[in-house]
């Protein structure tokens, strides 16, 4: 499929533009830019940590056939042929916790299962959840010490 | 907990509701009726399997079976028990040629059928488990490649006729079928079930034609005792004991949270040498968390590994694309190894590491650890069965545009029938973790105060059972924080 050549080209590009982009961030832009390899059915990398407030940048791009980039709970649904560069953002992730890429054109049997993880730190979400969970065990131990106290007996049938 | 207790709606007395139901139950044509109608959705399923479109979204086969019916089923287990199995076409051609009907009542012994008895040593889920466990080896096949699901079900569909040939009842339905022991082990927590309204009617009717049928309907085809019901495990909801009945006691119950803890606590309790069962228990609950991380999460090489690094789609006339590599099959292997390490050792050895701990804790010297360790699996019934729906939400919540597109274009070749097509637009999937936590949480209160009533009955004394709980629950709370992490951490 001329895959390699299509990944060599892609490469120097996307160095040559993330290049300039630095340049550019030097005059008081903060955006952080990504590049993310979509391919048959994972994106590369799979995990991104961002800092929450961060304003980042993906550039995509395809090392097989047609992917999709989808962010959760924002509006960008790109395609992304073989062969293109898209460029996705600035995007902030403000609030903090988990938010999937997921690809959004079907592209071979295991696309549905085709995601990434954007990690927004400090995860607070994660530890509420972690807090929660502690809490409702706990609450859970508490209620049934006590509500054998007010009676008597064992629930024996 | 010793309040007078509150009564389980009787749903076939519930004003408006009951006496219609009743009717459309005790109507011979009903089963029927459902099966047909769902016959003609599994000849969908087999010609798109095997000749739709071989990218499995695109294909109803798929789309359907694996994203709508497989979440829906968690949804019916919570509020309809085996729901499922009342709708199930699989045994429905050997159970019409062995009867010789479709609809009436055939007199007995003229069964088309050897009618045999159930051999004693398949009467458990131990072979039904063990096909629960070998199709979820193989699940990143199945659930993306519509021949594997065509096939698959075609085996079912010979496989429950030719039971019904040999062996009386729905013998293929109670210790065959892959699904049924899952959907029966999960019953136990559902809020449905069918029961006998007055027990003790029960006992004083001899004729019992609920187990040896009647004139309106078959005794129970999976030979039970259905007036002496206290669980769900096995009950398919044919509702034939409703219409056999003649004392009118039999009925569906609505049951509170109190009456499935105590129903669950008292199987659970008796539960001796039941080892199917709480394997059955380990195989979903850690099933349900692994999914979560194969299928959503970010780690591709064990997608990768249990797809057998295949990159093609397939029916049956592609099905050579799905050949592996010797790279990939080996890959496959060590998928293997995790996911039946993992449900059937690693976490039963860790279950067992803390029913002896509990027992230890509780310093009781009566009961038996291995009778510890069984009882308090049970506390699984509900636990996992949360667990699955927090799975279930994922895949619908994402997913819902590719089952109602594919009952428009079935085969995946563009048409458009009803003129529903949708374009892949999850519904808020950056709220999923926030509907999923309500569900586990739920899930793991249930776990707890099931263990607590466990505990209760097996040492008999309260404070034995919250020291041994509170042992458990460490356990149950790791796992849910294993399950928090992959969902936001
Ligand atoms: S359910 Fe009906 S037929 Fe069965 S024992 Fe009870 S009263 Fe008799
Ligand atoms: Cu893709």
């Amino acid at each position: 499929m001329g895959t390699s050549k299509w990944t060599l080209v892609l490469a120097i590009l996307l160095t040559l533009s993330s290049l300039s982009l630095l340049g550019s961030s030097a005059e008081g832009s903060h955006e952080r830019v990504i590049v993310i390899e979509a391919k048959q059915f994972t994106f590369e990398p799979s995990i991104i940590t961002v800092e929450a407030g961060e304003e980042v940048i993906f550039h995509v791009w395809t090392s097989d056939v047609t992917h999709g980039f989808y962010i959760d709970g924002t509006d960008i649904k790109e395609e992304v042929k073989p062969g293109e560069i898209v460029v996705v953002g600035p995007i902030t992730f403000d609030k903090p916790g988990k938010v999937k890429i997921r690809c959004s054109v079907t592209c071979g049997p295991l696309h549905p299962f085709m995601t990434a993880d954007v990690v927004v730190e400090p995860n607070y979400t994660f530890y509420g959840f972690v807090a929660l969970t502690l809490v409702v065990a706990g609450a859970t131990l508490v209620y049934i010490n006590r509500s054998y106290k007010k009676s008597e007996e064992p629930t024996e049938e | 907990m010793s309040k007078p207790e509150k009564k389980d709606i009787d749903l076939l007395q519930v004003k408006g509701v009951g006496k219609p139901l009743k009717r459309i139950l005790q109507w011979r044509g009903f089963h029927f009726t459902f099966i047909l109608v769902n016959l003609f959705v599994f000849v969908i399923v087999l010609t798109a399997g095997f000749f739709g479109n071989p990218m499995g979204n695109m294909n109803f086969s798929i789309a359907v079976v694996w994203i709508l019916w497989f979440a829906a089923v968690e949804f019916m287990i919570l509020f309809g028990g085996r729901t499922w199995c009342t709708l199930c076409p699989l045994p429905a051609f050997g159970e019409w040629t062995a009867r010789r009907k479709l609809v009436g009542v055939h007199k007995q012994k003229r069964w088309l059928s050897k009618d045999k008895k159930w051999p004693k040593k398949l009467d458990n889920m131990w072979v039904s488990a063990l096909g629960f466990l070998g199709i979820s080896l193989i699940l990143p096949w199945l659930v993306t490649r519509p021949v594997v699901t065509g096939t698959l079900f075609l085996l079912l569909i010979v496989f429950g006729f030719l039971f019904a040939l040999i062996y009386s009842g729905r013998f293929f339905c109670h210790s065959i079928c892959p699904a049924s022991s899952y959907i029966g082990y999960h019953s136990n927590a559902s809020l449905f079930g069918v029961r006998a309204r007055d027990k003790s009617v029960c006992e004083k009717h001899i004729a019992k034609e609920c187990i040896r049928g009647g004139p309106k309907g078959y005794g129970c085809p999976w030979k039970l005792y259905p007036g002496g019901h206290e669980d769900n495990t096995y009950c398919g909801q044919c509702y034939e004991c409703l219409k056999s009945c003649p004392m009118d006691n039999m009925t569906i119950k609505l049951r509170r949270p109190s009456t499935i803890v105590r129903e669950l606590t008292n199987v659970a309790v008796k539960a001796k040498g039941k080892y199917d069962e709480a394997w059955m228990g380990f195989t979903r609950f850690t099933l349900a968390i692994f999914y979560e991380l194969v299928f959503f999460g970010p780690y591709w090489f064990l997608k990768d590994w249990g797809n057998m690094g295949v990159n093609f789609g397939a029916n049956l006339p592609t099905i050579g694309l799905l050949t592996p590599t010797l790279g990939g099959f080996q890959n496959w292997l060590m998928w293997v190894l995790i996911v039946a390490g993992v449900a059937l050792l690693a976490y039963p050895a860790a279950f067992y590491g803390f029913s002896w701990l509990a027992k230890k804790a509780a310093k009781d010297k009566t009961k038996p650890t291995k009778q510890v360790f069984l009882s308090f699996s049970y506390a699984l019934v509900p636990y996992g069965l949360f667990l699955w729906l927090a799975f279930a939400i994922t895949i619908l919540m994402v997913n819902w545009a590719y089952p109602l597109t594919a009952f428009s274009d079935p085969m995946g070749w563009g048409w458009d029938l009803l003129g529903m097509k949708f374009a892949w637009s999850p519904i808020v999937p950056d709220l999923i973790p926030y509907l999923q936590a309500p569900l586990f949480l739920i899930g793991l209160t249930f776990a707890i105060v099931v263990t607590y009533n466990i505990a209760l009955k097996l040492f008999g004394s309260h404070k034995k059972a919250v020291r041994a709980t509170t042992v458990m629950t460490v356990l149950h709370v790791a796992t849910a924080l294993i399950f928090v992490w992959i969902i936001m951490g």
